[in-house]
This record gives C-alpha cells, structure tokens and sequence, in this order.
C-alpha cells in the first residue's frame, strides 16, 4: 500500500474498492495509520475508533468478495463530527471538556444509515466546544484545542465542524460528517480547500446529533468534490421515526445535464462585504462560469434577516442548554467567552422568539420567488480567508457579521455547497458556495460539479501531507 | 409610570440575580453587552410588521401513540 489513495475522491476510491483490487482492511489500515499519525498534529480527531473500524472493514471485506457489493460507500473510511451519537463505548464529547469521557447507548441515525450502506467509521473528529452555541469568538474553544488547517498550521481549520473539514483536507479520511447552523459546514470547507454540502433542513435526520438549535441544525457532508458530496448524501438522507422533521422526500442523487443555459443570482451585498483576495478570486470563478451559465446581480429586500437567525438561535440554545446553564457549567468550557456565554440568551422573550418564527414564515415565499428566478445564487462562501489561530473574530451571535446568505440560507433551511475556488497570496485556499431552493440539491451539485470539471482546484492538496505515512510504496497520487 | 432603567439594565438585573454566582465581575459586564445585541436584535424585528395571520414557521404534529405505530 501506498500513499496512491490519499486524496482520492470517493468515486474512484470505490471502483478499486468494487473491483476487489485494494482490500477495505487495507485501506481502513491506511487512513486509520493517518488518523493516528497525522491526527495529533491538526487537533483534528477526538477519538480514533481503530477497532471498531477494522471491524467493519473485515465484514465490507467479506461482503464485497461474496459479491455483496452495497454501493459507492461500501468499505470507505469515514469520520463523524462527535456530535453525533455511538455506541460501543465511543465517547461522544460534543467537543467539551465537560463530556469528555461521556458516552451514549444508541447510534445517531446518519451513523446507522453510513454502517449499512458499508461505509467504515473511523474516527470521531474535533469541533467547536457544544458547535459553537456559547458564541465563541477565537480558535482555541474546543476541549482538543484549536484545529489547524491542513493548509498551514499557524491557521484556523475553521468551525464548527473543524475537525470534519482539517481530517478531509489532510487526507485522514476521504470524507466527513459535519453539522451547520449557521456556517459550519461551509465554513471549514472554505477553509480547508475542500468541498461541503449542507443540505436542505429536514433531508437528513438529526436523531442523535447534538442539539443547539431544533429548526436550524442541519447535518451534511464534507468531501473531496461536489460528486463525492452527492454519493454521501443518498446514503444519510431519508425520513426518519424518531425525528419528525426529517423529511420524507424521496432522493436519490444525481448530476443533472445543462442543456440549457443556467442562471445564476449574484447577491450585490455579498460582494461588497468581501476582502480583496476573496472578490477577485470570485470573479475569476465568475469567468469560468460564464462559460456555460448566465449571471445577473440582484438584490434581497430588506429585512432583519440576521436578527432573525440569531433570535431564533439563541432563543433554542439557551433551552438546549438550559442544564448547562442552569449548573453553572459552563464555567468548564475552554474558550473564555463560553464561560458566560449561555447566560445573556436566557433573555430572549417569548415573544420575540415567535416573531422571529413568523418573520421567517413571511419571508420564507418572499426569497422562494426571488430564487425562482435562478437555478441558484453564488457567492463567495466566506467574506474573508482563514483566521490565525491566535485572532479574534466576530461570532455570528452579535454585531454586523458579513453573513447575508449565511443567513438567509440557515434560516430558511435551503442547501448550498461549498467547492474550493481559488488561494489567497498566503496559500490559502478560498471557497464558492452555490444556493438552492429547498430540495434541489441535486441542482447545485450539477452546478458545482461542472465548476470543477473547468477547475483544478480541488485537486490541489498540500504537499507535506502528501510526504506522510508512507507505508511503503512510492509516494504519489493517482 | 416612565423609570430610569433601559431594557438591557433590567434584563442584566435579572441575569446577575439568577446567574451572579457563576460570574465574576468582567464576566458580568460582557453578559451585559451581549444583552444589549440581544436587545437591539429585538428592536430590529419588532420594527417588522407582519399580518395577524402569519403564523410561526415551525412544526408541530398532535402525537397519538396508535399513528406513530401506523407510521412505523
């Protein structure tokens, strides 16, 4: 075995899979030996699930050479946020001290559905102490400590689902699970060079997921590429008994043919919250999307769409995390400001709270009729480049964050995607997202996919991490 | 009756006598200031006005143990 499978997407990773040329115990060798080896050095992983993995792998094995071949995902490695909900054991630490050895006694729905379809669980990865919900304004916030990107130590990997976009982006693992609320998936997909899918709210089950906010917690992959995303999200979406809002829609993914010419919404604010290296790396995507789309500028009417996330946020996670709150624990958060954090939200009136559900009910048909108009609004996917591990930022829970289709998009539950679009003079990587209506999921990764069919963005991986763990072959990719 | 105190104070009041134990001083004073965003964003969507009809966007189903059954 050699480094040859490092940074492979899941579609071609699964072809030698189906094919019986690499065994799933020899590729769970491989990334577990990764995780292991490469994992301490990002703060990317909490917990390397070694035996259960190989488990797993050793049945894929056994199942693959009987000629119960499951489908793309069968033997592939993968990595959950550890929000999400395993048994055996496996700790489940929502990335806070206070769980650290905290363990539960069923599977997260999303972790059953990847175990049946044969994909191989890995390690459960870092993230933002309790996904950022005490409104954290600094790297170091989690009980592994800041994870770093694979694209340069010294930066952040970006959050909430920080291990899930490092662990991908270091080649660990050949894809994640993260969850978003308000930006933690396309965040640190973003920020790691990689591409993120957060699909519409209700096409994945969040049963056993961590809970911070009931009507804006989505849970999605994180991949090499927009295809990758979509072969990820057939297998975890579907409705679900033990979560009501799971939707019952059936999906099934697929890449769409642009006979015709698509068109594409650009949001004029989204531009000008924007630093410099970011707007001209998205206008040269622009230019490469003229190539087979058309693009207009346009604008969303006025509305506190940001007071209205964040009233709806703060007011289900000070509920969420009312025992918390309550016990005073919060005092055993990492971050400074998470130790205060849960305090103020306790504030948020009743009334409010509902006002903000009626606004978004209101808006709701307002922005629908808008995208109508668009086969799906692109933009940069962060206003600007990585942190450093040691800056200060502005949380999403206060001031003026540059967010708009941030948060139009979390609280209207729409998909978007994030692929890699370009790098910054300091090497490193930037994104673009593409928005969707509700349910058109597999719209915007046609789109994303044709993106990087012009594009080699994606292909573009960190030449140090393509050094490590060679188990003894040449060191190259395919 | 018009008082003296804005809405941030009386609602830090209310915080720093229910969670003043678990805070120290300049804890307190940034509980303060996210109050007052949290204030500000209240302001914001009351300004917003919406008909009597508009109904909150959120779900709820009547549970009956005999139709979770039938959905299982």
């Amino acid at each position: 075995m050699n480094n040859d499978i490092v940074f492979l997407p899941i579609r071609n990773l699964s072809q030698i899979i189906e094919k019986k040329e690499l065994s799933p115990v020899d590729v769970t060798e491989f990334f577990l030996s990764r995780l292991e080896e490469i994992g301490p050095e990002y703060n990317s992983v909490v917990t390397v699930t070694r035996n259960l993995a190989l488990v797993q792998a050793q049945n894929a094995e056994k199942e693959i050479l009987s000629g119960d071949y499951k489908g793309p995902l069968h033997g592939i490695p993968y990595g959950a946020k550890d929000l999400l909900s395993t048994t055996g054991g496996i700790p489940t630490t929502w990335g806070a001290e206070l769980f650290r050895d905290r363990a539960f006694d069923y599977d997260a729905t999303v972790v059953t559905k990847l175990r049946e379809a044969g994909a191989i669980l890995a390690a459960k990865l870092a993230m933002v102490e309790l996904a950022g919900g005490m409104g954290y304004t600094q790297p170091n916030a989690s009980l592994t400590g800041p994870c770093k990107n694979p694209w340069g130590k010294q930066s952040w990997a970006g959050g909430s689902s920080s291990g899930s976009g490092s662990a991908v982006g270091c080649g660990l693992v050949p894809f994640a699970i993260g969850s978003e609320t308000w930006g933690s998936i396309l965040s640190p997909a973003s920020n790691c060079g990689i591409s993120g899918l957060r699909p519409t709210y209700g096409r994945v089950s969040r049963h056993g997921a961590m809970a911070l906010s009931w009507t804006l917690d989505k849970l999605g992959p994180l991949a090499l590429t927009a295809d990758d995303c979509g072969l990820v999200l057939e297998v975890i979406s579907g409705s679900d008994p033990n979560d009501p809002t799971a939707s019952g829609m059936d999906y099934s993914y697929s890449l769409g043919n642009l006979q015709q010419k698509p068109k594409l919404g650009i949001l004029k604010s989204a531009l000008s919250e924007t630093s410099k290296e970011i707007s001209d790396n998205f206008q040269a995507s622009l230019a490469i999307l003229n190539n087979f789309a058309d693009t207009e500028e346009f604008t969303f009417p006025e509305y506190p769409y940001k007071e209205v996330i964040r009233t709806i946020m703060l007011g289900e996670s000070a509920s969420a995390f009312e025992e918390i709150t309550e016990k005073g624990l919060a005092a055993e958060l990492t971050a400074p400001e998470d130790r205060f954090g849960p305090y103020a939200r306790t504030m948020v009136l009743a009334k409010d709270y509902i006002k903000a559900l009626r606004i978004r009910g209101a808006i709701a048909p307002i922005i629908d009729t808008i995208m109508s108009k668009y086969d799906a609004i692109v933009g940069p996917t962060r206003p600007t480049t990585a942190s450093s591990l040691d800056e200060e930022f502005r949380g999403v829970t206060s001031g003026n964050v540059k967010d708009e289709l941030g948060a139009i998009g979390n609280v209207l539950g729409l998909p978007a995607i994030s692929v890699p679009n370009g790098f910054t003079n300091g090497n490193l990587p930037t994104g673009i997202q593409f928005l969707g209506r509700p349910y058109e999921e597999n719209r915007i990764m046609t789109l994303a996919n044709k993106y990087q069919t012009l594009t080699d963005w994606h292909t573009r991986h960190p030449e140090s991490l393509l050094e490590k763990n060679d188990l003894g072959g040449e060191s190259s990719v395919l | 009756m018009k008082n003296n105190y804005s809405e941030t104070e009386l609602l830090f009041e209310l915080v720093r006598t229910r969670y003043g134990v678990f805070l120290n001083k300049e804890q307190l004073e940034s509980v303060r200031l996210s109050i007052n965003e949290i204030v500000k964003n209240s302001e914001a969507l009351r300004q917003v006005t919406i008909e009597n009809s508009q109904e909150p966007m959120s779900l709820f189903t009547p549970y009956a143990k005999r139709l979770e059954a039938e959905h299982e």
